[in-house]
């Protein structure tokens, strides 16, 4: 990711998440990680200054109590814009949706989706063309409290659980409580994926962290504790099969 | 063209398109429930007027408030004045601000920054 992106990126999440009330640690925390995977250690102080700045940290009173029904300043708003315009310049299509997942997924940390920070993320959505369903497909992707539960169109489940519901695909592993909910963005042809449970999985061989949303790109593989490899092109074929079982049922 | 006049609320601002007497203006607070429908009779009448517009066109901003998702909108209207200049007309903006709301006033140099229309900054008290 280039440096001047990582800047914008920055001064975005703290314009969203100093709305309504201000920056949680969970936040903070979020912001922390999503660098240390972007940069090497010495970078990572220097662009989290620049999203304590842009956020405002320190500058309020501890004593003052948080306005949490405060409206969003004017100048916040454009400055989004003007953000997402120089991100529209720079990145493909399929890299501002990786951008709209983080920001879904940094405001997911303390899970404070007000209607101040929900609107700027609709507003970056819409100033990137994002197809409105898949907004929303996204949205309750990371939002939900039960990911395993998630009925939509562009999420597909697997999981060990009896459940009915025509998203879920079964595996036998009755060892397994958890489930691997996979999202489809089909405008740009991006998987995301999320898993609930407590086993060790891993992706292209690194292990991964069920709190976290990701990237099932081309040439992937998941690797369960038991069973075989899931590869992206499986997925993407299953997306067909589904959408064609859901048309032409 | 027939005039659009949409009076204002608490939370919607006053809109004057009135192509004969020269004034095109929005004024007051913005953040109606549903932007997109609360705007779209005004982004046509801009559309249609672009299709045969005064020969200099000036239009008045005077908001007091504005949410995000009226930002984009306000955008929206800009990018389509900087599509009539692209064609060879003429238009300006002028941003009207309290001189007291540096946000405000910001916000206009802000935008005046992301698209090619000339601005004019105007304080009032």
């Amino acid at each position: 990711m280039s440096e001047e992106i990582l800047k914008a990126l920055m001064q975005l999440f703290a314009l969203i998440i100093k709305q309504d009330g201000g920056v949680e640690e969970s936040e903070k925390a979020y912001v922390r990680t999503f660098l240390s995977k972007q940069l090497s250690s010495e970078y990572v102080s220097q662009y989290y200054f620049l999203f304590e700045q842009h956020a405002g940290l320190g500058e309020e009173s501890s004593s003052s109590p948080p306005d949490a029904e405060k409206l969003t300043p004017v100048l916040d708003s454009v400055k989004v814009l003007g953000i997402c315009r120089r991100i529209n310049k720079t990145l493909h299509q399929n890299q501002k949706i990786v951008v709209l997942v983080r920001l879904f997924e940094l405001v997911n940390a303390d899970r404070k989706f007000t209607h101040q920070r929900m609107a700027i993320i609709n507003t970056v959505a819409d100033v990137f063309k994002v197809p409105k369903e898949e907004t929303s497909s996204i949205e309750k992707f990371i939002t939900s409290t039960k990911p395993s539960e998630i009925d939509d169109p562009l999420v597909l489940i697997l999981t060990s659980q009896e459940e009915s519901q025509d998203t879920t695909l079964h595996q036998h592993d009755p060892q397994e409580t958890g489930s691997i909910v996979f999202l489809h963005v089909p405008s740009v042809g991006l998987y995301f994926f999320q898993y609930t449970g407590e086993q060790e999985l891993f992706l292209n061989g690194l292990s991964i962290n069920n709190q976290r949303i990701y990237l099932f790109a081309n040439g992937s593989t998941i690797k369960p504790p038991r069973g075989k490899p899931l590869y992206t092109v499986m997925w993407s074929a299953t997306f067909c099969m589904k959408t064609l079982i859901r048309e032409y049922p | 063209m027939e005039i659009l006049k949409i009076e204002s609320t608490e939370d919607s601002p006053q809109i004057v398109l009135d192509r004969e007497s020269n004034i095109l203006e929005i004024s007051g607070r913005s953040l109606p429930e549903d932007v997109n429908t609360f705007y779209e009779p005004m982004m046509s009448w801009i559309e249609e007027y672009a299709k045969d517009p005064l020969d200099v066109t000036v239009f008045n901003f005077k908001l007091t408030y504005f949410n995000t998702a009226s930002s984009k909108i306000i955008l929206d209207i800009l990018t389509q004045f900087e599509e009539m200049i692209e064609e060879g007309h003429e238009v300006m903006v002028r941003w009207h601000y309290p001189e007291e709301d540096e946000d405000m006033m910001e916000a206009g140099e802000e935008y005046s920054e992301m698209v090619d229309v000339p601005f004019e900054m105007v304080s009032y008290s």
